[in-house]
């Protein structure tokens, strides 16, 4: 299955980055600078730093068997039964970050653009567009994301760009001198957010045409999503203070309402919605995508495209079930999702490294 | 009602056009699959239009996970900005 197909390391790197800025670029801020606060930018290059660590980690995985996804892996090392089981946890696992960035996007919709829009509406009509890019393969995923990433690119740096001269330096004073343990504290729900959610990329490594390349363009696109996800909390407590960053579900969407040039262009926040819809719309495919893969795996299935169809069903409806408003998200985020995506994406692959290193060892000798 | 009907209807074209692919297939399990997921997944739909309770996997991550996640919450939240 998927075995001709091939994808390139730069496409790999887009698909790292969009897939770490995802929802983070735009709910992250508000949930790192509450605790925080002046030095959460700090925060975020914590986080960064700890996720390309991460990622280090699953790239010893990934050279533990350079033709195999997790899901294959997963019942190579631990065995037919075991393996099958602890795959169809982490389908669980990747079907709840589908629905949750899915959720996230409806309701940022349904909040501040189509607000007579019903959510299911929205939810239905993102998934629907995401369905056919899954149905097409993760070589057209790629391709598209390759397309619209200098997008992504343009629109980071005008935002930047633009809300600059807003910038005050005093309010992030004073840098290291107060709050050092919220400082570390915020950290910890951003390397579950986005971070260990890199874990789920490890199913599309194999896929890279050169594996030498793959591990590169992991790191480099962690690293580039690290740097941008730092400048943009940077951005929003430099303009908009700390108060109104905690405040604001979506600060980045608030800090493009602060441009202004020549008090003739004015509110142009579409470019914070341009970079959103972008990013988590790639993220949602591709994670639909390894979902839509890991199931057919466990199932024993020809073609993964059988079920592509049904999990999208099961996706909208447990979607707009998920949360029953957005406060109830964010309290998610920073409460029950760091042991749940530190379950998957620290503890799993230590397992597996483990494992996998054992028995290396066991052959070897 | 309506909705209802509008979900019964797609379903059965999408699995019409669907099922016609997954023929060429040649795999008997995968046909299964397919079919017994699709039904599944439109009685879901379905239960949702209707009003009837949906499990939310929010709040069964949220048991499971209880006992690990308090104490991180208890600690967090002593530097959260109130």
């Amino acid at each position: 299955m998927n075995s001709e197909v091939k994808i390139n390391g730069r496409q790999f790197t887009i698909l790292v980055i969009m897939n770490t800025l995802g929802s983070a670029i735009i709910m992250g801020p508000a949930i790192v600078a509450s605790y925080g606060r002046e030095n959460s930018w700090i925060s975020v290059l914590i986080a960064s730093m700890i996720g390309i660590l991460v990622v280090l980690m699953y790239i010893q995985i990934f050279k533990l068997d350079r033709n195999k996804d997790i899901f294959q892996l997963l019942e190579k090392l631990l065995g037919k039964w075991l393996g099958k089981f602890i795959s169809f946890l982490f389908v669980l696992y990747v079907f709840y970050v589908v629905i949750g960035n899915l959720r996230a996007m409806g309701d940022f919709i349904i909040t501040h653009i189509l607000v007579e829009t019903p959510l299911e509406v929205m939810i239905l009509l993102i998934l629907i567009t995401c369905l056919i890019g899954v149905r097409m393969g993760i070589e057209v995923i790629s391709r598209t994301s390759e397309v619209f990433f200098p997008y992504v690119a343009i629109a980071i740096f005008l935002l930047i760009a633009m809300v600059f001269k807003e910038a005050e330096v005093t309010k992030i004073q004073p840098i290291l001198q107060t709050n050092i343990g919220g400082m570390l504290a915020g950290a910890v729900p951003l390397i579950g957010y986005p971070f260990f959610e890199l874990i789920i990329l490890l199913s599309l490594m194999k896929d890279v045409n050169k594996p030498e390349k793959a591990k590169k363009a992991f790191i480099i696109g962690v690293t580039i999503g690290g740097f941008l996800l730092t400048s943009i909390t940077l951005m929003c407590l430099l303009v908009l203070g700390v108060d109104l960053t905690v405040r604001n579900t979506y600060p980045t969407y608030v800090l493009g309402k602060k441009i202004s040039i020549a008090d003739f262009v004015e509110r142009v926040e579409v470019i914070v919605a341009i970079i959103w819809f972008f990013t988590i719309f790639f993220k949602i495919m591709t994670i639909f995508y390894v979902l839509s893969v890991g199931v057919s795996r466990i199932l024993n299935l020809k073609s993964y495209k059988t079920v592509t169809v049904p999990i999208a069903y099961f996706i909208i409806v447990f979607a707009v079930v998920l949360a029953p408003n957005v406060v109830y998200t964010s309290q998610f985020i920073t409460g029950t999702w760091i042991p749940l995506s530190a379950t998957f994406g620290l503890v799993l692959p230590i397992i597996l490294l483990v494992v996998g290193l054992l028995k290396e060892n066991k052959t070897r000798s | 009602m309506l909705n209802v009907t509008a979900i019964l209807l797609v379903t059965g074209l999408i699995g019409r056009f669907e099922y016609k692919k997954i023929k060429k297939l040649d795999s008997k399990k995968d046909k299964w699959v397919f079919v017994v997921g699709t039904t599944v997944a439109a009685t879901l739909s379905v239960a949702l239009v209707l009003g009837y309770y949906i499990p939310n996997l929010s709040k069964g991550f949220e048991i499971v996970y209880q006992p690990i996640t308090d104490p991180i919450v208890t600690i967090l939240d002593t530097y959260k900005s109130k």
